[in-house]
Formats: structure tokens, C-alpha cells, sequence
């Protein structure tokens, strides 16, 4: 019956193995979106470019980025969906859903609202929104079990109430929102990586 | 004894050598044929058996792609993967029933 205990201990060593590789996939996708967020202010304060040349860099960054994730969530899927095959086959219309809806809510509405603050403040506290609101979707849609994406959804939302009071300090609310994105997310995959080394030492 | 009914009742990851295919396959995704040879330590033909009898089961897909010469690629598919992870987790509430 020797045989029992070690079979169960190679077992785990599997499973750890697949859950850890599954953590690493994630850590990549936050890591990709830091690279095209930082790449803009790279570029951008230090080149005279109009301001279409903004709105197309972002417009083929996020298509890059969802090209990229939607990769990286084919094999985060099979290593982590659920095995409930009709949960497994929705999983990625709820993970596509909520960042439709943080898009919506953070770049659609918040930056439209006339409340008397400047357009460039409301747009950050958007992007925030859209960021918190997104990544808590995403984890939702895991029932809670990678608790790595707290940083990512909470930063930015305590991010929120201080970008406001910044509004009225000359800071550049944008850059001091993607700042706050990238400790989110620095945070996060630092977390990651973390428990996928934990799983497998 | 439910879970250990499950698992001998799934004849295709019964054998350790598919067993160890879909293993090596999952977190990869698509392997190239020749990649399971000196882990798997089998010879090519008997290898080639077992991939019919995954493709056949709708484990796996195999495809002729162009890496950097033509290569036969061996693939997961979302019925396979589901499939292998439910006999990991079965297997181990067998062992915890024994």
C-alpha cells in the first residue's frame, strides 16, 4: 500500500504544476499591458505628435492587447476553467463582458460627466474606473479564487478619490493614473508569480 | 467509489503513455511530434498509435504546420483538456477513498 502515498504526492505535483503554469500565463497578460501603457509615455511626451497619433496608438494597443490575451486566455482556460463543460464553453464571454463593461462605464461615461472637473482629470478617474471595474469582473468570473488580482482591482480604485484631489495640485492626472496602473499591476504579477513558485518548489 | 469508477471506466487515459501525452500537452497547448519521443522515452511508431487513438477520442488534433521546416503538430482540444483534468482529480478522490 506504499504505492497509495506516493502516487497521491506525484498527483499534487502535477496539479501544482498545471495550477502554477496557469498563474504564469496571467502574470504575462498584466505584464503585456504595462509594456504598450509604458511604451506610450516613452513615445509620446518626448515626440510632437498630433493628437490623432494618440488616439490610434491606444486604439491599435488595445487591439494588441486583446489579440495577445485572447492567446493567453485559450491557455489559462484549459488549465483552470471550470470542469463544468457549459461554465468551461462561458467562461470567456464573462471575461469579454466585463471589460466591455468597465470600457463602457470608465471610458464611455465617467469622462462624458459634467461635474466641474477638467476633462483630462475625468478622463483618468475613468481609466481607473475602467481598470478596477474590468479586473473585478475577471475575477468574479473565477469566483474569487486568484486572489493575485486584488491589487489590480483595489489600487486603482483607491486611486479614484486621489486623482480628484490632485486635479487642482498641476500634477498630470493621466500620467499619475498610468503610474498607479502600473503599481497595480507590478503588484499583481509579483503576486503571481509568487504563488506559482510557492506551488512548485 | 464513484471517482474510482470514473477513472477505470476511462479506457483512453488508462494508458500511462496517453496519460503522459495529454500531461506534457496541457500546459503547452500543441506539441510537435518529435518533442514527446525523449520524454516519453517511446519509439516513433508507437507514439504515432497512441496519437491516432487520441485524435480519435477528439483528445487531440494533429496537423501538418510549417515551424521552422514541416512539422506534424500535435493539439489539445477543449473536450481533451476538460477530459484529462477530470480524470487528475478523479484519480485523486479514488485515492482518498482508499
Amino acid at each position: 500500500m506504499e504505492e497509495v502515498p506516493n502516487l497521491r504526492k506525484v498527483l499534487d505535483r502535477v496539479e501544482n504544476k498545471l495550477i502554477a503554469s496557469g498563474k504564469v500565463y496571467v502574470a504575462m497578460s498584466f505584464v503585456f499591458w504595462m509594456i504598450i501603457m509604458l511604451l506610450y509615455f516613452l513615445i509620446f511626451p518626448n515626440v510632437k505628435l498630433p493628437l490623432w497619433a494618440t488616439a490610434v496608438y491606444w486604439g491599435v494597443g488595445i487591439v494588441i492587447y486583446l489579440w495577445f490575451s485572447s492567446i493567453i486566455f485559450r491557455y489559462y482556460r484549459r488549465l483552470r476553467a471550470p470542469l463544468n463543460r457549459k461554465v468551461f464553453r462561458r467562461t470567456g464571454i464573462f471575461i469579454g463582458l466585463s471589460w466591455a463593461i468597465g470600457g463602457f462605464v470608465g471610458m464611455g461615461i465617467i469622462p462624458d460627466l459634467s461635474v466641474g472637473i477638467n476633462s483630462i482629470t475625468m478622463f483618468s478617474i475613468g481609466y481607473l474606473s475602467f481598470i478596477s471595474i474590468s479586473v473585478f469582473g475577471e475575477w468574479l468570473t473565477f469566483r474569487g479564487s486568484d486572489l493575485e488580482m486584488i491589487p489590480a482591482i483595489v489600487i486603482p480604485a483607491v486611486g479614484i478619490p486621489i486623482a480628484l484631489y490632485l486635479s487642482n495640485s498641476g500634477t498630470n492626472p493621466f500620467f499619475w493614473a498610468v503610474l498607479v496602473v502600473s503599481l497595480a499591476f507590478s503588484s499583481t504579477i509579483l503576486s503571481y508569480l509568487y504563488s506559482a513558485f510557492k506551488l512548485i518548489r | 467509489m464513484d471517482h474510482l469508477k470514473e477513472v477505470v471506466k476511462n479506457r483512453v487515459l488508462g494508458n500511462p503513455v496517453r496519460l503522459g501525452i495529454m500531461l506534457f500537452l496541457l500546459p503547452r497547448g500543441k506539441v510537435p511530434f518529435g518533442d514527446f519521443i525523449p520524454i516519453l522515452n517511446i519509439t516513433p511508431g508507437n507514439l504515432d498509435s497512441h496519437l491516432r487513438t487520441l485524435e480519435r477520442e477528439r483528445y487531440v488534433t494533429i496537423k501538418k504546420m510549417l515551424l521552422d521546416r514541416p512539422r506534424t503538430v500535435v493539439k489539445i482540444t477543449d473536450f481533451g483538456s476538460v477530459e484529462t483534468r477530470m480524470y487528475i482529480r478523479n484519480l485523486h478522490k479514488a485515492l482518498d477513498e482508499v
